[in-house]
């Protein structure tokens, strides 16, 4: 009877340990909200989400390599990534978190910013810099001020 | 016991006491300060390859990756992909992210792997883990400051005396002049 019950315990292990969720390795305060916002209806109306709180989950594309301080996360669209950035050591993304899925919270920011030179990233191609003319001295782009993340697989 | 002779042993045991922690904290100090040189949390492999440029623009389907994935000589299996431009398709796979360029046929290869004593000294010295470390880390600076102000009672007598004091000056000045400098 006593050998009987040491298996079954035995065996009840194995299967919790077998349907175990996959590690997960949280960051930052973690997540609160219980709904998910698709990264296409951020970007579909990006004003309209400006100072709130929000969740996406997406595909991890790339991650700081020095400091870990900002990721990219995948929309459900092609060609589409949001920006995630957080403070300097507050959070540390690891750079082994590429082509994991994350769960990410933070405030939706717009960023105006100037630039010297008209265009605040130098595109590689020299044949895509735009005429003078045409050049604007703002940059404008959005971005998640990240909170808290879960980072699936780590 | 005398201040004197008290604050001798507790600068001795705050000292042994420090050792391993500012070992830590000054390698990774040494570490974070040379980020722009080097990364010292991650050794980065990277490779590239060349394969025939394509015209191909666009979403790229299942069968076209399984496609560049063979050209490259890697088994038709991936984890997940992402195509940040209709030029660009990257795969990730095992730890490793596999970016083609299609107009140019570059395909570049990176891993990064974890530096096992940096990461760690690091983890510890950014205060990653949070909860517990915070506490072990502000007992650790009590510790130095004790350090610091049980030396100072140390100070020798006789000819020595001066010396001490002028170096204890200059240690104050060290960070002074960059901030009337720089600040």
């Amino acid at each position: 009877m006593k050998t009987l019950s040491v298996h079954t315990l035995l065996v009840l292990l194995c299967i919790s340990l077998w349907a175990a969720p996959v590690s997960a390795q949280s960051f930052g305060q973690g997540l609160s909200l219980t709904e998910t916002t698709p990264v296409s209806v951020l970007l579909d109306d990006p004003d309209a989400y400006v100072g709130q709180t929000v969740q996406i989950k997406g595909l991890v594309v790339e991650v700081c390599a020095l400091r870990g301080c900002w990721m990219n996360i995948a929309g459900e669209r092609p060609f589409e990534s949001v920006h995630v950035k957080v403070d300097d050591y507050d959070m540390v993304f690891p750079l082994t978190a590429r082509g994991k899925t994350a769960v990410v919270e933070g405030v939706w920011q717009k960023i105006v910013r100037e630039n010297q030179f008209g265009f605040a990233r130098t595109p590689l191609d020299p044949n895509k810099i735009p005429d003078p003319a045409d050049r604007s001295t703002t940059d404008t782009f959005y971005q998640l001020r990240g909170l808290g993340a879960v980072v699936e697989g780590l | 016991m005398g201040l004197r002779k008290f604050s001798h042993a507790l600068h001795r045991d705050i000292g042994y006491l420090c050792v391993g922690l500012t070992l830590i904290y000054a390698l990774s100090g040494i570490a974070v300060n040379h980020l722009h040189h080097w990364n010292p949390n991650y050794k980065i492999e990277s490779a590239s390859a060349q394969i025939a440029p394509s015209d191909y623009r666009g979403v790229l389907s299942e069968e076209r990756v399984l496609e560049l994935l063979r050209k490259i000589g890697e088994p038709p299996v991936y984890e997940n992909i992402f195509q940040p431009d209709p030029e660009s398709l990257m795969v990730f796979v095992e730890g490793r992210v596999i970016q083609f360029h299609l107009p140019s046929g570059l395909v570049e290869y990176e891993r990064a792997a974890p530096r096992f004593f940096w990461h760690a000294v690091n983890f510890l010295h950014l205060n990653h883990p949070k909860k517990a470390w915070t506490w072990i880390a502000d007992l650790y600076a009590v510790g130095l400051i004790l350090l610091a102000l049980t030396g100072l009672l140390l100070l020798p007598r006789g000819r020595m005396r001066p010396r001490c004091i002028f170096l204890t000056l200059a240690g104050f000045l060290i960070p002074l002049i960059p901030l009337l400098l720089y600040y």
